[in-house]
């Protein structure tokens, strides 16, 4: 897994191979194939662990029989076999000797064993973290990242448990019971079999009771979540909550759900409480089996007391592994069926086609026809066609797509200043996405500097053409890191004269520790509009050729916004930069050199803001309708 | 425990350790009959336990040495009665401790949530939501496992303890003082591994929280990580802390490990010393094969509650921090005026004449918030019974305080707020509140139904009512949209938008048939159409109806009785729209600004204001 994985990552990256269906990419056997080696000295641990403590009672049965024996007849010196107090020295040395290095075997059994558990969480986390990062927003199983997490948490513990616990108790069940069975068997078939039937019984009650356990467990966990909802609903509304005097209809409401979780938790706790008396019990019934058959064994002296205390001990060194023998089962249903949910994951390829161009870009830019669409959901992905137009833009396209963008053509020179405008859903925001390939185009080409987008090399294309989207994410780290993404190279020079630029130098001074003020930590929130210029910041930081601003000042108030784009045009960019703007508020493409107006994914219609403003078209009803706002 | 729940003046706590459990002992007293019926199954229960290797032991001596066949049969029996006596007393307790913990922590729940309730406002200015949260779930939560196994189960374990002590003490005592030279190696190691365990697994929990942290944040993120190509920083990134988190694991599990190999590797040995003693001694006197088979068995039994006592004192430290935390939300001060029952929330709607004529006035109020600078400096406001009156002002100026006192959300601390001459302090706050209605910003909705959410302020209001209301407010389409009175809204109303939920908080105020509506800046964040229909609802809800307007859009006000101008926490202008826009003071300033042809746009005055 640990090169596969990689090698899978990588692949899918690197090939043009296509949404292809692969089922159940990664397979239980493949996960534990790299630690092979650690799980056979786990095993072998384990083996000597078990020799070691099942030869306990045999060791406590020689020195019963021979304490016996002086019991009766006091120590005896005849032949091979003779009963002498240094013998019994012996056998207490041995078991001493036996107890210490089965613990230390025991120790080492687990630490590799429930390790392989561990390097395969790790692996598989690795691989599906990275898997993820390469896919693209439309290749994502699910878009609620409450679901992807509750995937990367839950089901890949699931997982682990299948290969560490489940593996060991299982690989130790069956030493167990190897090494037991044929002593007890030896020692006398009826009495084995007396013994043996209550734990056939246990394993059958332990999944049974396991698999309603982990029922209950869910039905306890939803209950608790409704109660955490509640609540917190009812604490976000507080304002409201005291302004019509609800608390008494809230308590109510609280009351409901609160003895919800009570009854949930009662159900759950009632199969906890029921089980593990109920083992306790069935080890003891084979006790008592053995010791009412046993004894009437030793009557006919078919055995001796010794055997029966061996039986004993033998019975109670059974009882754990038939009792994991149960929980076995549900952890090995359960870790199959979240390694399904894991490799849903994993069947979603991107099909980003990664080319090896890298080159300095001046920022000249032409759509060539492009039209872009999205396939419908639920289609299912074999049917899919794939086919290559005349200009070579594969197509990812089902036959019906939805269409968002179509018919785009337009030509930027390098260091213009393009607009665009129009409704909502209109396309702009499309267009912005596929400049940086976050999606291709369904047909026609997008050239920069006369190279088709898809023959550049993807880090170099990205890092070169930078787009600032409207939502403004910010990681939970300092301002400093947030501008300088990872990147050493940025020293506080440059970083101020960029924030001088986007006018946040003054609100800055205003945060508790400046540059290295945590975003979002002990209560300290940005604004919108603050969020929005870091955002662009960290975006000019790069001085990228071809810059993309998505609506990206939305919430930073429109002088401001006037300001920040005449910095833009003006002194930084130094015009050789090339600005595309999206923007609502249409003032902001009063210099730009060219603008689009998008309606239903067209073009309908270009020229400078006046132009169109004297067109008295969509874009001018626009502008007024702005204005009305006021 | 009641006297105690009462009790306003907490001033200041330290973690008094023996006062918290006697608090949490008081949580259970409801549940005594149940906890001492547990206690007393504590008896057949070690009973049991304790007697099964001495019955094994007369069972060899007394039947099978014997050669007595139906000794054999009646030892056997015996021994079965035990284990099935054991395990039914084990599931009743079990079931008991359950009943009672789940029960106190269920109730305790309640009482903090009541609790919350009742507390004054600026209890949550200072108090994050997360936190209050916590309290009321994982505090309450981690307070269970000492109710259901932690306390009880130390006095079986000390029973048990005391019981085998005793037993094994009474077959041989020179034996089990030998035995005993064991048990401070055992107590040693045991405390030993549980300190390196407890830190471990702290390590691996602060690990784990490390990574989900970051999972959740670069998921969240993607985006931006694909648009800067950033994946292989990220990548390497999270590589770490995945690695460190599994190494964490590692060492977790061998300290795990390490504890049970250790008490079993002891008990083993301790076993094999007593055999090698037991060669010395002289049979003849009393002491037999079986009783030694005995004496180890019980042996084996006495190491078992040691390591769990060990991990008890974990348990009980753990339930002493959380109780602290329980116990110092239930010991703040309740808001004041409250009423004591739910009755006087029905007399409004009996009584046909309003209890307030509702005049309100504020004279020379002043107030702050908490070591804040001063919001409001000796503001005198009257409102008449019937007017319509508008505050503006820019933001900051202090005209959501004025509201906010008006609700009594927050006491003043200078000045008189009267209503009909009367002090506020001097009405119970709750029924004063529901002469009010109030319409805030955010247009927060409650899950439940959108009738649900329309009666809030009146519980009574029928369909038919509602249904008229929303035709009036031309809101029937909107409903109907959503699938009528009946319709499912989620928690926050997150399944309509910002301007449906306004709309919705506008009719929730009107159907409330309050005295006096207080419409908070209603509009502030919502779009255009969304706008005009709200403007559209809210003045058929005005007509004839007093009020107090909070207002930044001036184009709304513009019909107000009166408008009051505020500043900086004063009342500068005060007067009608014509009178105001004579004055040519800061309304006219402000209209001036919201009019202005390059004011940009909205946004600006947003800004700005």
């Amino acid at each position: 897994m640990n090169q596969s994985g990689r090698a899978k990552a990588e692949k899918s990256i690197n090939t043009a191979m296509r949404l292809s269906a692969v089922r159940d990419p990664v397979q239980i056997q493949g996960l534990f194939k790299p630690y092979v080696r650690d799980i056979v000295l786990g095993f072998a641990c384990l083996l000597f662990c078990n020799v070691g403590l099942l030869s306990v009672p045999r060791l406590l049965n020689l020195a019963v029989e021979m304490l016996s024996h002086r019991e009766e007849k006091g120590w005896y010196n005849d032949g091979f076999l003779g009963w002498q107090p240094s013998h019994m020295t012996h056998v207490v040395i041995a078991i001493a000797l036996v107890a210490v290095f089965s613990a230390l075997f025991r120790i080492a059994s687990r630490a590799y064993i429930f390790n392989v558990g561990r390097y395969i969480e790790r692996d598989l986390r690795r691989d599906l973290f990275r898997h993820l990062l390469t896919l693209r927003a439309e290749d994502r199983p699910s878009h609620n990242i409450g679901d992807l997490m509750s995937r990367l948490t839950n089901d890949l513990q699931s997982v682990r448990l299948l290969s560490g616990f489940a593996l060991l108790n299982m690989l130790n069940a069956l030493l167990v019971f190897a090494g037991t069975l044929p002593v007890m068997f030896s020692l006398s078939v009826k009495l084995t079999l007396f013994a043996l039937a209550p734990f056939v019984l246990v394993i059958v009650v332990v999944q049974r009771m396991s698999k309603l356990m982990f029922r209950r467990t869910l039905a306890n966990q939803k209950a608790l979540g409704n109660l955490n909802d509640v609540l917190q609903e009812n604490l976000q509304g507080q304002v409201l909550i005291r302004a019509f005097v609800r608390r008494f209809q809230s308590s109510k409401d609280f009351r409901r759900v609160n003895g919800d979780a009570y009854s949930a938790a009662m159900k759950l706790a009632t199969i906890r409480l029921l089980l593990f008396p109920l083992m306790g019990l069935m080890a003891a019934l084979a006790i008592a089996s053995a010791l009412f058959v046993g004894g009437h064994e030793v009557l006919e002296g078919r055995l001796s007391v010794g055997d029966i205390v061996e039986f004993n001990a033998r019975i109670m060194q059974l009882a754990w592994p038939a009792m994991a023998g149960g929980f076995i089962i549900s952890v090995y249903h359960r870790g199959r069926a979240s390694l399904a949910r894991l490799n849903e994951i994993f069947a979603f390829r991107t099909a980003v086609m990664d080319g090896d161009l890298v080159r300095k870009i001046q920022g000249q830019l032409r759509f060539n026809n492009v039209a872009y669409g999205y396939p419908k959901k639920a289609e299912n992905k074999d049917a899919e066609s794939s086919r290559v137009d005349a200009d070579g833009v594969e197509s990812r396209l089902p036959q019906q797509p939805i269409e968002v963008l179509s018919k785009v053509n337009f030509e930027l020179q390098a260091g213009q200043f393009l607009g665009l405008a129009g409704p909502n859903a209109s396309g702009k925001s499309t267009l912005a996405k596929l400049m940086s390939r976050l999606i291709d185009p369904s047909s026609g080409a997008i050239e920069i500097d006369g190279s088709k987008l898809e023959d550049f090399n993807l880090s170099s294309l990205r890092d070169q053409v930078a787009v600032v989207p409207e939502n403004a994410f910010l990681f939970s780290r300092t301002i400093r890191e947030n501008l300088s993404l990872w990147r050493d190279d940025i020293d506080d020079v440059e970083i101020n004269r960029v924030l001088d630029m986007v006018d946040l130098r003054q609100d800055l001074e205003s945060f508790p520790e400046g540059l290295d003020t945590k975003v979002g930590e002990r209560g300290w929130t940005l604004s919108g509009g603050q969020r929005q210029r870091i955002a662009l910041a960290r975006a000019l930081l790069r001085k990228s050729p071809i810059l993309i601003l998505d609506d990206a000042l939305s919430a930073v108030d429109a002088e401001t916004e006037a300001n920040i784009l005449h910095a833009l045009r003006g002194g930084f960019l130094t015009g050789a930069q090339t600005l595309i703007v999206i923007a609502h508020r249409l003032e902001a493409l009063r210099s730009a050199d060219q603008v689009l107006v998008l309606s239903e994914g067209r073009i309908v219609e270009r020229g400078t803001h006046s132009e169109l403003l004297a067109l008295k078209g969509l874009y001018a009803r626009l502008a007024e309708e702005r204005a009305d706002e006021k | 425990m009641k006297s105690n729940l009462s009790t306003p003046n907490d001033v200041q706590r330290d973690l008094n350790e023996a006062e918290l459990l006697k608090r949490l002992l008081r949580e259970i007293y409801p549940y005594r009959k149940i906890f001492v019926f547990a206690l007393i199954l504590y008896l057949p229960l070690v009973g049991a336990q304790l007697a099964q290797p001495v019955v094994i032991g007369r069972l060899i001596d007394d039947g099978i040495k014997a050669l007595n066949a139906s000794r054999i049969s009646m030892w056997a029996g015996a021994f079965l009665g035990l284990v099935v006596l054991h395990a039914t007393s084990q599931m009743a307790q079990l079931y008991l401790l359950q009943r009672m913990g789940q029960g106190a922590i269920r109730d305790l729940r309640q009482r903090l949530f009541d609790k919350i309730q009742r507390l004054p406002m600026r209890v949550f200015d200072r108090m994050p939501l997360g936190r209050l949260m916590t309290r009321v779930t994982n505090d309450v939560e981690s307070l269970s496992e000492l109710f259901t196994s932690g306390a009880v189960q130390i006095v079986g374990d000390v029973l048990f303890l005391a019981g085998t002590a005793f037993l094994l003490a009474s077959i041989n005592l020179s034996l089990f003082g030998r035995a005993l030279i064991v048990a401070p190696f055992l107590f040693v190691g045991i405390v030993f591994f549980r300190r390196a365990a407890r830190a471990a697994f702290q390590r691996v929990r602060e690990k784990l929280s490390n990574i989900n942290t970051e999972t959740q944040e670069f998921l969240s993120g993607l985006e931006v990580i694909q648009l800067f190509a950033l994946g292989e920083s990220i990548e390497s990134e999270f590589a770490i802390e995945n690695e460190g988190y599994m190494r964490a694991n590692n060492k977790a599990i061998i300290l795990d490990a390490g504890i049970y190999a250790f008490v079993d590797a002891l008990s083993t040995l301790t076993a094999a010393s007593i055999m090698w003693a037991a060669t010395g001694m002289d049979f003849s006197s009393g002491f037999s094969v079986g009783v030694l088979v005995t004496f180890i068995d019980a042996l084996s039994r006495f190491f078992h509650p040691l390591r769990e006592l060990s991990n008890k004192y974990t348990v009980i430290q753990r339930a002493l921090v959380s109780a602290d935390r329980v116990y110092e939300l239930e010991d703040m001060e309740d808001e004041e005026g409250l009423e004591k029952s739910e009755k006087f929330l029905v007399k409004k709607f009996d009584t046909p004449a309003p209890n307030f004529q509702g005049e309100i006035e504020f004279k020379s109020v002043s107030f702050r918030y908490e070591k804040d600078t001063p919001i409001l400096k000796d503001v005198s406001i009257t409102i008449k019974h019937g007017e319509r009156v508008a505050l503006v002002g820019r933001t900051g100026s202090g005209k959501s305080t004025v509201a906010k006192l008006l609700q009594r959300q927050y006491e003043i601390q200078a000045g008189r707020l009267l209503i009909d001459g009367k002090p506020l302090q001097e009405i119970s706050v709750e029924s004063w509140r529901s002469e009010l209605a109030v319409v805030p910003q955010d247009g927060y909705l409650f899950a439940g139904t959108i009738g649900s959410n329309l009666r809030l302020g009146r519980a009574s209001a029928s369909d038919e009512e509602l249904s008229l209301t929303l035709v009036e407010l031309g809101l029937n389409e909107l409903v109907e949209r959503h699938g009528g009175l009946g319709a499912v809204v989620d928690a926050g109303g997150k399944n309509f938008s910002q301007g449906e939920r306004q709309l919705l908080a506008l009719a929730r105020a009107f159907i409330a048939k309050p005295n006096m509506l207080i419409l908070d800046e209603a509009t502030a964040s919502v779009d255009l159409e969304s706008e005009r229909k709200i403007q559209k609802a809210t003045e058929q809800v005005l007509s004839g109806q007093s009020a107090l307007v909070i207002a930044h859009r001036l184009n709304t006000i513009q019909s107000a009785d009166r408008i009051i101008v505020m500043s900086a926490g004063k009342v500068v202008e005060e007067g009608s729209h014509e009178e105001l826009m004579a004055l040519e003071g800061e309304y006219a300033k402000l209209v001036e600004i919201q009019m202005s042809e390059d004011s940009k746009s909205q946004l600006v005055l947003d800004e700005k204001l």
